[in-house]
C-alpha cells in the first residue's frame, strides 16, 4: 500500500468504481441496508488493498485484529470486574507477532548468537508496529474507560481503515471509531477539495523533497565531520518529508472519504525546544507513549520523572527498530528532554533556541541511519572532536561530493528551506501547513512535483518499522 | 438553466479538478521536453538514426550480417567501418546506453536481425545480476524515437506508471540548470562523437580506477532473458554468442577479476556459447580507456574491434565444462576482494 506507486491508485480507483456501481444497484434493491453495505464494502476495499501488499501482511493483520476483538469480548463477558487486570494477558498476546517479526532475529541471532537461519530471513509485515499499537490502545480505552465494545463490522473498519493502516497515524478509539460507525460513501466536493489539498502537500513532500534527498544521501561517505553533518542533515530532511508526506497523503485520502484523521506532523523543524519537537513529530506515537506508558509510570509528577522520560524514549527507540543504534537514538532524545526540562527556566532568544533544537535533533539522526555500531561510535567521536573541523577536512569533504551532486544538494536545500519558511509562517498562524495549502502555492507544488519527482520512486522509510 | 448550471458547478470539486488539470498539463510539458529537448535522449536518437542508416546501407539479402549489442561499452568499442574495411565483416553496432536495461537493449538489437545473421551479445555483467524491468530511460527513448515496439509486453495495468516515467526527474532538471548556469555542455557526450556507422568515439577523459564487476549469480530475470535470446536465435536461424566487454584493471587485481569473469561466463554459457578470449576482457593499459573503465579510447576501440573480428572469424567458443575447469585451476582465493 505504497501511495507513491501508481499500482495503489489503480487498485483504489478500480475498487471504488466497483463499489459505487454495486452501491447504485444496491440502493435500488435494498436501500434500507445501504449503511451496512457501505461499511462492508469499505472493509472489503481495505482488506483487498492489504492483500495486494502481501498475503503474509493480510493474514497477520487479520490474526491480530480478530484476537483483539475476541479477547476483548471474552474479558467483558467472563471477567468484567477484573477487566483491567486481564490486560496483562491480552496485551502481550497482541504484541506477540510484532515482537516475533521485529525482534526475534535481533534477540536470537544478535544477542543470543543462536545462528537461527529462519529468523535471519524474517520480513516485517508492513504496518505491524502501527496497527498493533492502535489495537493495544483500543483495548485499553475500551476496558479502562469502560466503553462498550463496538459492533464487529465497525471494529474491523476501525482496525483496518486503509489510508492509515500501514504507517499511521495511530488513531484512538474516541477519534476514529465514531466516524466509521456513521461512515457512508458520500459525494462531498468540499471533502474532496480539502483532501486533495492535503494530498498535494503530501506528494510534494514525499516525491519532490524526500525522494530527491534519498537519491543524494549516502551513509557510506567517509568519516569526515562535515560529511557526517551533511548526511545527518540530508537524512533528517528526508525522513521528515518522507513520513510527513505519507501521513498527509493518508489524511487527504481519508478526507476524500469524509473521515478526518489526526495530523501526524506539525512542522517539527520549526520547534524551538525538544519538548516542542516531540509535540510536533509523529504526534500520534508521542501521544501513545505519553498516555499508555509515561502517565501510567507516574509521568512528570514523581521524583523519578527523569527515569520515566528516559525509559519512554528508549522504548520508543526500540519500537523504531531492533538495534543498538535505535536504543541510542531513543536514549539521546530522552537525555535532550531531561536537559530541556532542567533548563526550562532559562529563556533563550528564539533563533538560538531553534538552532540548538535543530543541532540536537540532526545530531541524533546519525543514530537512526547508521546501523553498524562500530561505525556509529566512530562517527560520533568525529562529530565531537573539534580537530575534525579543520580546513583540510572541509577541502576533503568538498572533493568527495561531485560538483553536480553539490549543485543538486544546494538546490534541494533551497527548496526545503523555502518550504520550511512557509511552514514557519503557518506555525505562527497556528494552522499547520496553512500556506502550503493555499491555491496558488498548491499549483506551484503540483508543477514542482511532476517535474522534479525522480522517475524511480523510493519506498516509504516507515514501512520498515 | 442558470440555476441548474450553478447547481452542477457546486457538485464538482473544482479545486481538486484544477489541481488534477495542472498535474496533467505539467506532465504534458514533461513529455514534450523529454521527446524534443532532453539532450541525453537527443544524443541517443542521433545514435539510433546513425545505426539505422548504417543498417540500411548494409541491406543485402544475400549477405548475412553480424549484429553486436550491449550498453555504452559496446557502443564505444566496436567500429563497424573498421570491421568492414579491415576484416570484410558487415557489422551493426546496436549498443546504446546501459541505463536502458538489458530487456530494451536486447529488444532493440533483435529488431534488426534477419535469418542467417550472427548475434553477439556484449551486455555488461553489471546489467545481468539485477532483477530486470523496463527502465525509465528506455521508455523515454522509445517515445522519443517512435519505437513503441521496445515497450511490447508492457501489461495494461503497467501503462499508467510507464507513461508517468516520461519525465526528466529532479536530478536531471537540477543538474541541467547547473550546466546552463555554468555554461557547460548539456550532456557529457556530444552528438559529434557518433560516427555514421553508429560507433561512439568518446572524447572525454576522466580519472578513474579499477571498478570490479559484481560477483554472484546472474538474476533469474537475466536467465530468462538469455534463454529467450537463445530460443529466438534458434527459431530465426541466427548464430549467437556472448563476448565479454573490455574492462580496465590494475595488475594486482588481475587474478581476482579473472575469477569473477570466469564465474560470470560459466553462468552465461549455460544459455549461449561464449566466444573464447584468453584475456577474458581484462586490460591493464590505462591509456586504452577514456572516461570510465568500460569505455575505450579510439585506440582501444580499434584493438577491441580487431580482436573481436578474429574471434568471430574463428568462432571458437567455450563450453561450460571448459570454463569450469579453468575456474578449478585458479588459486582458491580468487574471489576474495
Amino acid at each position: 500500500m505504497n501511495f507513491a506507486e501508481t499500482r495503489f491508485w489503480e487498485y483504489l480507483l478500480a475498487g471504488l468504481l466497483v463499489i459505487l456501481s454495486a452501491r447504485f444497484v444496491w440502493s435500488r434493491l435494498a436501500s434500507s441496508t445501504l449503511e451496512i453495505f457501505d461499511k462492508f464494502t469499505l472493509l472489503s476495499l481495505g482488506l483487498f488493498l492489504l492483500l495486494c501488499v502481501s498475503w503474509v501482511t493480510f493474514v497477520i493483520f487479520l490474526s491480530v485484529a480478530i484476537l483483539t476483538y475476541v479477547g476483548l469480548l471474552r474479558i467483558l463477558k467472563y471477567h468484567p470486574r477484573h477487566a483491567t487486570k486481564c490486560l496483562v494477558v491480552l496485551i502481550p498476546l497482541q504484541l506477540t507477532p510484532l515482537i516475533y517479526y521485529k525482534y526475534a532475529n535481533f534477540i536470537g541471532n544478535g544477542l543470543l548468537d543462536l545462528h537461527l537461519e529462519t529468523l535471519r530471513h524474517l520480513i516485517i509485515p508492513v504496518g505491524i508496529s502501527f496497527y498493533t499499537f492502535q489495537k493495544v490502545a483500543f483495548v485499553v480505552d475500551t476496558l479502562v474507560h469502560k466503553n462498550p465494545p463496538p459492533k464487529f463490522l465497525d471494529y474491523m473498519n476501525f482496525a483496518g481503515f486503509f489510508p492509515q493502516i500501514v504507517a499511521g497515524p495511530i488513531e484512538r478509539r474516541a477519534d476514529l471509531l465514531p466516524q466509521l460507525e456513521r461512515f457512508r460513501f458520500r459525494w462531498s466536493p468540499e471533502d474532496i477539495n480539502r483532501g486533495f489539498s492535503w494530498m498535494v502537500v503530501g506528494f510534494f513532500f514525499k516525491c519532490c523533497l524526500a525522494d530527491n534527498f534519498a537519491d543524494n544521501f549516502s551513509a557510506e561517505w567517509p568519516k569526515n565531520a562535515y560529511l557526517v553533518w551533511l548526511a545527518n542533515l540530508v537524512f533528517g530532511l528526508r525522513i521528515y518529508y518522507d513520513f510527513a508526506g505519507y501521513s498527509l497523503i493518508a489524511l487527504g485520502v481519508a478526507q476524500c472519504l469524509g473521515v478526518k484523521l489526526t495530523t501526524n506532523f506539525l512542522s517539527p523543524y520549526c520547534s524551538t525546544s525538544m519538548v516542542e519537537f516531540w509535540r510536533r513529530w509523529h504526534v500520534t506515537l508521542s501521544q501513545w507513549f505519553r498516555d499508555y506508558l509515561y502517565v501510567p509510570l507516574g509521568g512528570g509528577r514523581t521524583p523519578f520523572w527523569a527515569f520515566n522520560v528516559a525509559l519512554v524514549f528508549v522504548v520508543s527507540g526500540i519500537w523504531h527498530g531492533a538495534g543498538i543504534n535505535f536504543v541510542l537514538w531513543g536514549a539521546l532524545h530522552g537525555l535532550f528532554l531531561i536537559v530541556n526540562r532542567l533548563f526550562k527556566p532559562i529563556t533563550l532568544p528564539k533563533f538560538l533556541a531553534w538552532s540548538l533544537t535543530m543541532l540536537a535533533s540532526f545530531f541524533a539522526w546519525l543514530c537512526f541511519y547508521e546501523t553498524n555500531t562500530k561505525t556509529l561510535v566512530t562517527k560520533i567521536f568525529v562529530l565531537l572532536n573539534p580537530r575534525e573541523y579543520g580546513l583540510n577536512s572541509l577541502h576533503n569533504a568538498l572533493h568527495t561530493i561531485l560538483p553536480a551532486s553539490q549543485f543538486v544538494l544546494c538546490s534541494l536545500f533551497l527548496l526545503a528551506g523555502a518550504t520550511l519558511l512557509l511552514e514557519w509562517f503557518s506555525v505562527r498562524r497556528n494552522e499547520p501547513y496553512y500556506y502550503l495549502r493555499q491555491p496558488k502555492i498548491q499549483i506551484l507544488l503540483v508543477i514542482l512535483t511532476v517535474w522534479l519527482a525522480p522517475v524511480q520512486n523510493n519506498g516509504f522509510i516507515y514501512f520498515a518499522f | 438553466m442558470a440555476s441548474s448550471t450553478l447547481h452542477f458547478k457546486s457538485l464538482l470539486p473544482q479545486r481538486a479538478l484544477l489541481l488534477l488539470l495542472t498535474a496533467f498539463v505539467a506532465w504534458i510539458s514533461c513529455v514534450l521536453y523529454t521527446i524534443k529537448l532532453n539532450p541525453e535522449i537527443k544524443f541517443f536518437q542521433k545514435a539510433n538514426s546513425a545505426k539505422r542508416a548504417w543498417a540500411a546501407s548494409l541491406a543485402s539479402p544475400a549477405q548475412p550480417r553480424i549484429v553486436i549489442y550491449g550498453g555504452s561499452s559496446c557502443m564505444s568499442s566496436i567500429i563497424p567501418q573498421r570491421m568492414m574495411e579491415n576484416h570484410q565483416l558487415p557489422v551493426l553496432n546496436m549498443g546504446l546506453y546501459a541505463g536502458m536495461g538489458p530487456k530494451t537493449l536486447t529488444q532493440y538489437a533483435l529488431q534488426t536481425l534477419h535469418p542467417g545473421d550472427t548475434l553477439i551479445v556484449a551486455l555488461e555483467p553489471e546489467l545481468l545480476v539485477k532483477p530486470l524491468k523496463t527502465e525509465p530511460a528506455a521508455i523515454q527513448f522509445s517515445f522519443a524515437s517512435g519505437n513503441r515496439a521496445l515497450l511490447r509486453g508492457t501489461a495494461i495495468w503497467d501503462w499508467p506508471g510507464t507513461l508517468l516515467d516520461v519525465r526528466p526527474g529532479g536530478y536531471h532538471v537540477l543538474t541541467l540548470m547547473g550546466k546552463i548556469a555554468a555554461r557547460a555542455p548539456l550532456y557529457r557526450y556530444g552528438v559529434g562523437e557518433i560516427h555514421p556507422d553508429g560507433w561512439q568515439e568518446i572524447a572525454e577523459k576522466r580519472e578513474f580506477g579499477f571498478e570490479p564487476p559484481p560477483g554472484g549469480s546472474i538474476s533469474n530475470d537475466a536467465r530468462k532473458l538469455l534463454a529467450n535470446v537463445a530460443q529466438s536465435c534458434a527459431t530465426q536461424h541466427v548464430r549467437v554468442a556472448y563476448s565479454l566487454p573490455w574492462r580496465y584493471c590494475t595488475a594486482k587485481d588481475i587474478p581476482f577479476l579473472r575469477g569473477r569473469n570466469l564465474d560470470f561466463l560459466r553462468q552465461i554459457s549455460e544459455f549461449i556459447p561464449v566466444l573464447k578470449e584468453p584475456d577474458l576482457g581484462i586490460q591493464t593499459n590505462r591509456s586504452l580507456f577514456a572516461d570510465v573503465p568500460l569505455h575505450p579510447t579510439q585506440e582501444g576501440a580499434a584493438l577491441r574491434t580487431d580482436e573481436l573480428a578474429g574471434q568471430i572469424k574463428h568462432w571458437n567458443t567455450w563450453t561450460p565444462q571448459e570454463i569450469q575447469s579453468a575456474l578449478d585451476d585458479m588459486p582458491r582465493n580468487r574471489n576474495s576482494q
